[in-house]
């Protein structure tokens, strides 16, 4: 026969045979399994980073099937998301999942923690720990070998050359534990993300004895307990000579960092201040700038304007809660306060409905207005950042925002009184910042609800007209109502027709012509000492 | 204030570093080099130099622009370089030794991960790559004048056994006539490749390997002991057509590529078990490849053979423990 | 004379026995002490002296805690000034007991002459009372308590007791000079040390390269019964115990096993002149010969040391740190700790004080490992440390363990010959600890 024709035959039965062949065994050592299986792994990440506690994804995936409920488990790397994905595809409910970062709980760079013997083994932390304390004095700090940038699987901690640290990217960082794991000093914790990233941490993990802890390193937390005085929330507490920051109740006012010795406590992606807006006197120009950008975003966060024109108390409630309030401010709103006894009447009611928006716009509105200087400046700003930006642009934004101040510059005051005994209107947001406010302070516990939920918006106006009474805020108020009071009544009333039609509208919008009345507001705003959170005031969670 | 040096033990590293052992098979190969150049001439030596500079070439590039890091160990290229040097037939062209080259580091070393993680000895794959994609310019074994030798046109020993054999003269006879016979064989012999000229400098090169512990008798024992042995047998058998023991040890790269291509140490087994094993292996495929096998040489192939074998050897030929 | 060696692997170092011509000389006694409660393997020593306590020389000031412990005495007379953690050579905190010395006054019942006592009295449950109570631990380095070895459990009988004079280590000399200036004190201990155990063969393990010391002991043993003096062949680590079993029965110590399982137990030789010294003289443990060497040293010298005296007060009487950057290692070369805080003290385990230059000690970076087989060659043990090294940096345990990475002695042959200078016994260490660390927690469950 032709032979081509034999081997085409040949070739062509072999491969039938064996594909048979192929078919038998498939079916014969078929591993039976869960169809479903492979659905939850094509939900899942497939990062196979171990975070969830399973050794890989197809493994996890593999156990939700066979969970009746999920409990804990989670999905670092895929969050909440992907946890309700596959709880929806299987029937069940997902936990609740806060994103969690890791954070580097060590400042012994090269420059404040100097060595003290030369290291001459493996390049490994996990050597290093096991043959000695380490390079240096502290015994407890970063050993530098880099164990962490090998652990994680998603690029997302580096050392960094000059300092020696390791530091986290949070862009990329899934929270799934790794480093945690394999540090040997264990200077690295998971946390939650926090809103927008503001965390406030002890950047040290050394149980020595204050000065033994200085000695070895020149940012290392001494345990003076500082820190703990200065909290009004009681979030620091000091164990082992060391201070620890509990994070649920931190609300990330950052008294801490301005009062630790040592610089130990770190505040993490807090917008970098400013500089500070030229004084008062400046130019308006300059000091509704200077916050302006910040502003902007946080006015445009605040979506609703609308506020009563006696509203000023929530505006003044958000920017009192990052205000360190200057003791100038202290001082000013003690004397306001009394002034807005006269008008607890009608103050509160206002404050009541419209706190929410409205009072931040119109607080930075009247300060401008009644004094360009001093108080009402650092009032205002604390109030409400955007307040004074809004003045400042007389862009949309701003236009209602001075309309309204001089509405809740009056609040404030008055409100103040009012407020206390409405108590608390938890007006969370305010009570941040101006501790030194008996009735901020109420105010802020109650926020701290809110902020957790919006962090962002803090323009969100839902959480406003929770602490409508923000009367706590009318301590800081005070000083801006002072100023109405004092004279400010004037400029009020000049506002006051601008904040009505804002308050209608919720919308900056129609703030948009009120800028007119910002104009005279902005040198209002000039005149606010720097504020170091000027820009974060829309922090409303 | 003294600050102190602190690391885990031991406190001292090896003063022998692998730049200093890879140096010392250099110097060991110097007697063969120079014997060679000697009797070829300018040839040898453009081959040599053409062999080197390309494998150094080769592996620096590579290295630097694929992995961002500089050359290991550049001695142990220039060892690659030369052995396939000597390796090559000493009319070769110089375009063969450049191929060969980048064949040897190109493929066989740097493919698989670059110094260390090889699995075939770079200079025998290089060769054998050159046999079978050149096999006219691989096998021309005319030369030009030496230095000290005068022009040499003919064929290998073994491929005159070869040839004969299949014309039907008795191995004996064509031994005799190859001038692979006598005593001053041993010394110096044209015929075969670059480095297969004198056994005598070959076994001093082994000789200074011993003396400076770079490498252990095993390997080379074993294999010059397989072969001896089993052409032994096969000639005693049958002497019309299985050549000698004496004859079978002096041609060829048997000396060559046992003593420095199968003691490589990143492609032989590290056991003492797994090495005479790998030894006894390359002798066999040696001797049948020499009497059976199409080609007239089998040192190549069998190294070449044995190297895929070293991983299993080094999984199942564990040391013994001292703990049961 | 064919000597006797371990089977297995083994590397051969250069000897660097600078100070083998240097007599034992007794080191000034220093101003002040800090006496460590961690001397022994096992949980450290409960201080039973408060601030303000005079003591004197031998008394207690350290009871064991719990079983798998020890004794620790005063090693000078003074008053104790403070009883608290101290930075210990590694700059870990360990309870110190901190002593101003006045005077040397010994504790009652210590006799303090040199003549030497050949009659053993007691039986031999009395003489390990009398072993514990001194506090005697392991002199090699290893610090395991004595007592503990020389009670072997009821079923294990031992059948040899083997003196490890081996002193393979590089630059130590401390057993060298004992031997040739104390042997019948320490063939005494022997005895001592046998009637404990019930044992009729002791043997001496002396290596070729200390023919003195050799002859000396051989002397000293000639009126006994019993007692075999062998040369070994120079090669590290000679010293180590399942080394030298092997070596001198034939017999090798099963994986995870104690070496009375092999029916021996193996002492050093100065932990024998410590028990001639606590049963005959009733002197617990408080001072030790420690060798103080190093090239770069002008000065070589072997100085009977008081426990607790400072390092940095013995590195002074031999001109200090010669340089701004030095390693000072305790022990020997291959094995020591690199020593990271000099106001570290003495312990019962510090055999050398060694000061190595950077150029002889530090580390050049490692390069790619080429398989050259030298490290498998060198293990004593039989272990594949390129193999392990390759498993520990990609953390396979389980592969670690089929390996048997738990019966490295962590002698460091491997790193020493590794041509790569790759650090192999710093990640077989970790990864030996990784492994440990699974097998017990499996054993747990």
């Amino acid at each position: 026969m032709n032979p081509i024709l034999i081997t085409v035959i040949t070739l062509t039965a072999i491969g039938l045979l064996v594909a048979a062949i192929l078919f038998a065994v498939a079916k014969r050592f078929k591993v039976e399994e869960d169809a479903r299986i492979d659905d939850v792994e094509a939900l899942l990440p497939g990062a196979n980073c171990g975070g969830c506690g399973c050794a890989g994804c197809r493994d996890f995936a593999t156990k939700l099937v066979a969970m009746d409920s999920f409990g804990d488990a989670q999905c670092p790397v895929g969050g909440g998301e992907t946890m309700s994905k596959i709880a929806a595809l299987l029937g069940k409910t997902a936990p609740v999942q806060t994103p969690k970062v890791a954070v580097v709980k060590c400042n012994g760079s090269c420059e404040n923690r100097p060595t003290v013997n030369t290291y001459d083994g493996y390049a490994s932390c996990k050597v290093k720990s096991s043959l000695y304390s380490g390079d240096t004095a502290c015994a407890y700090g970063c050993l530098g070998g880099g164990d962490c940038t090998r652990a994680c699987k998603f690029d997302a901690i580096k050392m960094d050359p000059e300092t020696g640290l390791p530091v986290v990217d949070e862009t990329k960082c899934t929270g799934c534990g790794a480093c945690t794991k394999v540090c040997p000093k264990g200077i690295i914790e998971l946390r939650n993300k926090g809103p927008r990233g503001l965390k406030v941490i002890v950047a040290c993990n050394n149980k020595d004895k204050g000065a033994v802890a200085r000695k070895a390193c020149k940012a290392a937390c001494i345990g003076c307990s500082k820190c703990v005085r200065i909290c009004p929330h009681e979030a620091v507490v000091v164990e082992d000579n060391l201070a620890y920051i509990d994070a649920s109740k931190c609300k990330l006012c950052t008294k801490c960092v301005e009062e630790c010795p040592t610089g130990a406590i770190h505040k993490l992606n807090f917008p970098v201040k400013k500089a500070a807006p030229a004084p008062a006197p400046a130019s308006a120009a300059e000091a509704p700038a200077a916050p302006a950008p910040k502003p902007a975003p946080a006015a445009k966060k605040k979506p609703e304007p609308v506020v009563p024109a006696d509203l000023p108390k929530p505006a003044m409630r958000s920017a009192a809660r990052f205000k360190i309030v200057p003791k100038a401010d202290e001082a000013t709103k003690e004397e306001v306060k009394p002034v807005p006894a006269e008008k607890p009447a009608k103050v509160v009611k206002p404050v009541a409905e419209e706190k929410p928006v409205v009072a931040e716009k119109p607080a930075p509105a009247e300060k401008p207005v009644e004094k360009p200087v001093e108080k009402p400046v650092a009032e205002e700003k604390p109030v409400v950042v955007e307040k004074p930006i809004e003045v400042a642009k007389p862009a949309p934004v701003e236009a209602p925002a001075p309309v309204e101040v001089p509405a809740p510059v009056e609040a404030p005051a008055p409100a103040e009184v009012p407020v206390e005994a409405p108590a608390p209107v938890a007006e969370a947001p305010a009570a941040e910042a101006p501790a030194a406010e008996a009735p901020v302070a109420e105010a802020p516990a109650a926020e701290v609800p809110a902020p957790a939920e919006a962090p962002a918006e803090a323009a969100a106006p839902a959480p406003k007209p929770k602490r409508a009474p923000a009367k706590p805020r009318a301590p800081r108020a005070p000083k801006a109502p002072k100023a109405e009071t004092d004279g400010i009544e004037a400029p009020a009333t000049e506002e006051t027709p601008a904040p009505k039609p804002k308050a209608a509208t919720r919308t900056r919008k129609p703030k948009a012509p009120k800028p007119e009345a910002a104009p005279a507001a902005e040198p209002a705003p000039k005149p606010r000492e720097p504020e170091i959170f000027d820009d974060v005031i829309e922090l409303d969670f | 204030m003294a600050k102190l040096l602190v690391s885990p033990s031991p406190h001292f590293q090896n003063p022998t570093t692998t730049q200093v052992l890879m140096n010392d098979v250099l110097i060991a190969l110097a007697p063969a080099t120079l014997v060679s150049l000697l009797f070829y001439g300018w040839n040898a030596l453009l081959l040599l130099l053409v062999c080197v500079i390309t494998c150094v070439g080769c592996e620096f590039l590579i290295e630097k622009y694929l992995r961002g890091r500089e050359i290991p160990c550049i001695s142990a290229t220039v060892v690659t370089g030369v052995l396939l040097a000597l390796n090559l037939p000493p009319a070769a062209p110089w375009w063969v030794a450049f191929v060969g080259s980048l064949a040897a580091i190109g493929i066989a070393k740097m493919c698989f991960g670059g110094l260390g993680q090889n699995i075939f000895n770079p200079a025998i794959f290089g060769r054998v790559f050159l046999l079978v994609s050149f096999p006219v310019a691989m096998t021309t074994w005319s030369t030009s004048p030496g230095w000290i030798a005068d022009a040499f046109s003919g064929a290998t020993p073994l491929a005159q056994i070869n040839e004969g054999l299949r014309q039907g003269i008795p191995a004996s006879q064509i031994v005799a006539e190859s001038g692979l016979s006598g005593w001053h064989a041993f010394f110096a012999s044209a015929g075969g490749s670059v480095g297969e000229v004198s056994a005598l400098a070959l076994i001093i090169g082994f000789v200074y390997l011993l003396v400076r512990r770079v490498i252990k008798p095993t390997i080379p024992v074993a294999i010059l002991g397989t072969v001896v042995v089993l052409t032994s047998i096969f000639s005693l058998a049958n002497p019309e057509r299985f050549t000698g023991p004496v004859f079978n040890l002096l041609s060829g790269g048997l000396l060559l590529g046992a003593i420095f291509m199968a003691t490589d140490y990143v492609t032989s087994p590290m056991t003492n078990l797994g090495m005479i094993i790998y030894g006894v292996l390359i002798g066999l495929l040696t001797v049948l490849i020499r009497y059976f096998g199409a080609y007239p040489e089998g040192v190549s192939f069998a190294i070449l053979i044995a190297n895929i074998t070293v991983p299993l050897l080094n999984k199942y030929c564990k040391p013994k423990r001292f703990a049961a | 004379m064919k000597y006797r060696t371990f089977r297995i692997g083994g590397v051969h170092p250069e000897e660097h026995k600078l100070a083998k011509d240097a007599a034992i000389e007794r080191f000034p006694i220093p101003a002040k002490v800090a006496i460590s409660m961690a001397q022994h393997l096992g949980a450290p020593a409960t201080p039973v002296v408060e601030k303000g306590d005079s003591v004197k020389v031998g008394q207690v000031i350290g009871t064991p805690t719990g079983f798998m412990s020890g004794f620790v005495h005063s090693s000078v007379s003074g008053t104790v000034t403070a009883v608290e953690p101290r930075a210990d050579l590694a700059g870990r905190m360990v309870m110190h007991v901190c002593i101003d010395v006045e005077g040397d006054e010994f504790a009652e019942g210590i006799v303090t002459s040199d003549r030497i006592e050949r009659e053993i009295k007691g039986t031999p449950e009395a003489l390990l009372e009398k072993i514990k109570n001194a506090g005697i631990v392991g002199m090699g380095g290893a610090t395991f308590p004595t007592h503990i070895k020389l009670a072997p459990p009821k079923d294990k009988k031992a059948e040899y007791l083997i003196i490890n004079a081996a002193e393979c280590e590089p630059y130590v000399t401390a057993d060298d000079r004992l031997m040739r200036e104390h042997p019948h004190e320490i063939v005494l201990g022997a005895r001592i040390m046998a009637k404990v155990l019930g044992v009729e063969m002791v043997v001496i393990a002396v290596e070729e390269n200390k023919p003195e010391a050799f002859d000396a002991l051989a002397d000293a043993s000639l009126r006994y019964v019993g007692i075999d003096v062998v040369k070994m062949k120079k090669k590290y680590p000679q010293g180590g115990e399942k080394q030298l079993i092997d070596a001198i029965t034939h017999r090798r110590v099963p994986s995870g096993a104690l070496p009375i399982e092999t029916g021996c137990v193996v002492q050093n030789v100065a932990t024998a002149y410590a028990v001639y010294q606590a049963v005959q003289k009733n002197r617990p443990l408080i001072e030790r010969v420690m060798t103080v060497t190093g090239e770069c040293l002008p000065a070589q010298k072997n100085y009977l040391v008081r426990i607790g005296t400072p390092l940095s007060a013995i590195l002074d009487s031999v001109g200090g740190l010669p340089m701004e950057s030095a390693k000072v290692v305790s022990g020997g070369p291959m094995m020591g700790r690199a020593v990271a805080n000099l106001e570290a003290t003495t312990m019962k385990g510090s055999s050398c004080l060694l000061v190595l230059t950077p150029e002889q000690t530090a580390r050049t970076p490692e390069t790619v490992c080429i398989r050259c087989g030298r490290c498998t060659q060198a293990c004593p043990m039989g272990l594949e440390p390129w193999l392990m090294n390759r498993l520990g940096r990609a953390g396979d345990t389980d592969a670690l363990e089929a390996n048997k990475i738990y019966d490295c002695i962590e002698c460091g042959c491997c790193q020493s010959t590794c041509p790569a200078h790759i650090p192999l016994l710093d990640i077989v260490r970790t990864s030996k600890a990784d492994v440990m660390k699974i097998i017990r927690s499996r054993a747990k469950k």
